[in-house]
């Protein structure tokens, strides 16, 4: 066996803990007692996908290039971090006025319909559990299975294949419209979180998924996976607060087809170590992504945000906007991927990412690639890193307000244009107390470095 | 009758260098409460200087002098404390803040300068109050502090602030340059209108420009010239006339040779 360096590595403060392997061998036993149609992913397929897992590269790009730790190192000093959030769970239906909520929690599919679902689902949405998919949805299920998030090319996604554990699809039928956020919270109480999202928008449906991701585990692997039709609309946020000794490994995926809009919230408060990857594949003439997305490290926090377009079709446009800031000795890193097929003419993409380094022990690295292989087309990038600027420090200061208070007022507003996207007004408050709270306990923030 | 400090804003011998370069030369200036004083020099003579360094800006040197205000020593505090002791410095190149609205910024000035004076209900009138007078729409109070702002918008910020900080002193700095007059009656009325007010009546304001034309709409009691970093002449407000029908040049070669 290959020493992937994270397979080897032992899980901190479970009652038992267990390598990687471990955890694998006993999924396996406990998917094979199990049978037809229960099963999310085949036996067989796990294997493959866990031996991907250990064949593949640690993903972390060259050493020296301000990466300061691999993810080895990162798991072995897990057990000594402990401020910051505590990764409770925040949203519920009712704040968020939401149409279903649909919990996974410990390898469990709970759904709390509201009074509106039974409308819905008798216009034909369709919400289940992996394990109990009716064998049409099994079909759309085993046809839609990897077209989003191709794990076999990352050795992350390829993990939470071998070891997914709750399952929850999602189906909205042709020309249905959904107001209210549909609520998926995942959060584990045990120290292991394995979840796998399918969502399906057929032509002209249009919804907004709201996708907390809260607790402790220790360990959280998934993925998301998203097809939209013609015309369909979606709104993906993600509230990532899990709590400060936690890893996370999730790698999201959409695939659009001719005039579908994809819109990507993506904020990533919480985790010791988060590694989030979002992909977005616009396949079909006139498709168009959005992605606004943010993270703040602090302590010895770690966040690993990979946001990719692929303009595979012509007409196409793309807006990536990324705010990403770290106090203390957190740290973080940001790769921004753009690809314009070179039949995909007449396209547009921006991608636009801001730093700020609250600290002098704070590190983030902002890898822009822009991969453009058609000559008709319009691309932009634009990116700035540095401090709190102090010509806005002293005017704030001027007004009588206190430079600590300034410096977290000026932190707080450099994240605001981005949470001000975000589709649905409680996730909003939710980011910008968590983001206020996180500044205030934060021991550093500094404007002069 | 109790002995108590005058009620002044004042600049004594005042000698400011930035980036070791001495650019005020000893300024004596004082403000009355309640009195305009009017600074005016052309561009160059160390008028932004002199304001920045009673704000306390780190990059202007204290070299010699003080800077008192009803009797408090400025120069020993903060730029914060300085704002929270009376004193409010307009910006003439005022900074844009991304992402701070100008309800929040103007909410968290008003609860540093006068702490929980104000029920919000109260703290809204003064708002849309305001806003009237400068000719606003309330939809700028959700815009981002000076981001993407016209320069007549800026300064129409700035005197919002004035109104909702009602400080003791006001330092004008530039506030009539490259507005339109539209702009600069905006600015006028909202300085009158402050003056007028229980907040600021004894309100003492030192405007500092290169123009005369903004002492049409706020009149000064007194008009001080500055050259290269000196206070060269005072006078009545026929001192602002003389300067717009002769320049600065006169008064620079009067300065010479009585020098």
């Amino acid at each position: 066996m290959p020493a992937s360096a994270l397979g080897e590595q032992q899980l901190p403060e479970t009652q038992k803990t267990l390598t990687l392997r471990e955890i694998f061998a006993e999924t396996i036993r406990s998917e094979s007692r199990s049978h037809e149609p229960g099963e999310i992913v085949p036996i067989a397929l796990r294997e493959r996908a866990f031996q991907r897992f250990e064949d593949l590269p640690i993903p972390g790009g060259r050493a020296g290039r301000g990466w300061k730790h691999d993810y080895a190192t990162i798991g072995r000093t897990l057990a000594a971090r402990g401020k910051g959030l505590t990764g409770e769970r925040a949203l519920d239906q009712k704040r968020l006025e939401a149409a279903v909520e649909i919990t996974m929690c410990d390898a469990l599919v709970r759904a709390e319909p509201s009074g509106r679902i039974g409308e819905l689902v008798a216009a034909g949405l369709y919400v289940s559990s992996l394990r109990e998919l009716s064998n049409s949805a099994r079909e759309l299920f085993v046809e839609s299975f990897g077209r989003a998030v191709r794990w076999e090319d990352d050795k992350f996604a390829a993990l939470a294949v071998a070891l997914a554990d709750s399952g929850v699809m999602i189906r909205v039928p042709a020309g249905m419209r959904i107001p209210e956020p549909l609520l998926i919270a995942h959060g584990a109480s045990l120290n292991l979180d394995f979840p796998y999202v399918l969502v399906i928008l057929e032509d002209g449906a249009e919804a907004t998924i709201v996708e907390e991701v809260s607790g402790a585990p220790a360990f959280g692997c998934g993925i998301v996976e998203v097809a939209l039709g013609e015309r369909a609309r979606l709104d993906y946020v993600v509230a990532q607060r899990r709590g400060p000794h936690s890893m996370l490994f999730m790698s999201r995926g959409a695939v659009c087809a001719r005039d579908a809009t994809c819109r990507w919230s993506v904020a990533e408060m919480g985790g010791g170590l988060s590694r989030s990857v979002v992909t977005t594949r616009l396949e079909g003439a006139g498709a168009s992504a959005e992605l606004d997305g943010f993270f703040f490290t602090d302590g010895d926090q770690h966040v690993d945000l990979t946001t990719s377009v692929d303009h595979a079709a012509g007409s196409t446009t793309s807006r990536t906007t990324v705010k990403s800031a770290a106090t203390d000795t957190g740290q973080g890193r940001y790769l921004g991927n753009i690809r314009i097929a070179p039949h995909a003419t007449g396209s547009d993409a921006t991608l636009r990412d801001d730093v700020l380094l609250l600290s002098k022990g704070a590190h983030i690295d902002s890898i822009p690639a822009l991969e453009i292989a058609s000559n008709d087309v319009k691309a932009f990038h634009g990116a700035t890193i540095g401090s709190i600027d102090q010509d806005e420090l002293f005017y704030a200061e001027s007004r009588g307000i206190a430079r600590p208070d300034a410096e977290r007022m000026i932190a707080l507003g450099f994240f605001n244009p981005v949470i001000a996207r975000f589709p649905n007004a409680a996730v909003r408050e939710l980011l910008t107390s968590a983001l206020a709270a996180k500044l205030g306990a934060a021991e550093h923030v500094e404007s002069a470095l | 009758m109790e002995a108590m400090a005058e009620r002044v804003f004042q600049a004594r011998d005042l000698h400011v260098s930035v980036a070791g370069n001495e650019i005020l030369k000893g300024i004596d200036l004082t403000v009355e409460a309640g009195s305009v004083q009017a600074l005016m020099g052309p561009n160059g003579s160390g008028k932004s200087t002199l304001a920045f360094a009673m704000a306390g800006h780190p990059n202007y040197r204290i070299d010699a002098g003080s800077v008192t205000l009803d009797g408090e020593d400025l120069l020993a505090l903060s730029p914060d404390k300085r704002a929270r002791a009376g004193l409010f410095l307009s910006f003439q190149y005022p900074a844009a803040i991304p992402g701070v609205s100008v309800a929040n910024f103007l909410r968290a000035a008003r609860q540093a300068v006068h702490p929980d004076d104000l029920t919000p209900a109260k703290f809204r009138k003064l708002i849309f109050e305001q806003l009237d007078v400068l000719d606003m729409d309330v939809a700028f109070m959700s815009r981002y502090v000076n981001d993407g702002f016209s320069g007549g918008e800026k300064k129409r910020l700035e005197m919002l602030q004035l109104a909702v900080m009602a400080p003791k002193y006001a330092i004008l700095d530039e506030t009539d340059s490259g507005l339109d007059v539209d702009a600069l009656r905006a600015v006028g009325d909202s300085v009158e209108a402050l003056r007028k007010s229980d907040a600021g009546r004894e309100t003492g304001f030192l405007i500092i420009t290169h123009y005369p034309r903004i002492l049409r709409y706020i009149v000064p009691d007194r008009v001080h010239i500055m050259l290269d970093g000196k206070i060269v002449s005072s006078g009545g407000p026929e001192l602002a006339d003389v300067i717009e029908r002769d320049g600065y040049e006169a008064l620079r070669a009067e300065a010479a040779s009585a020098g």
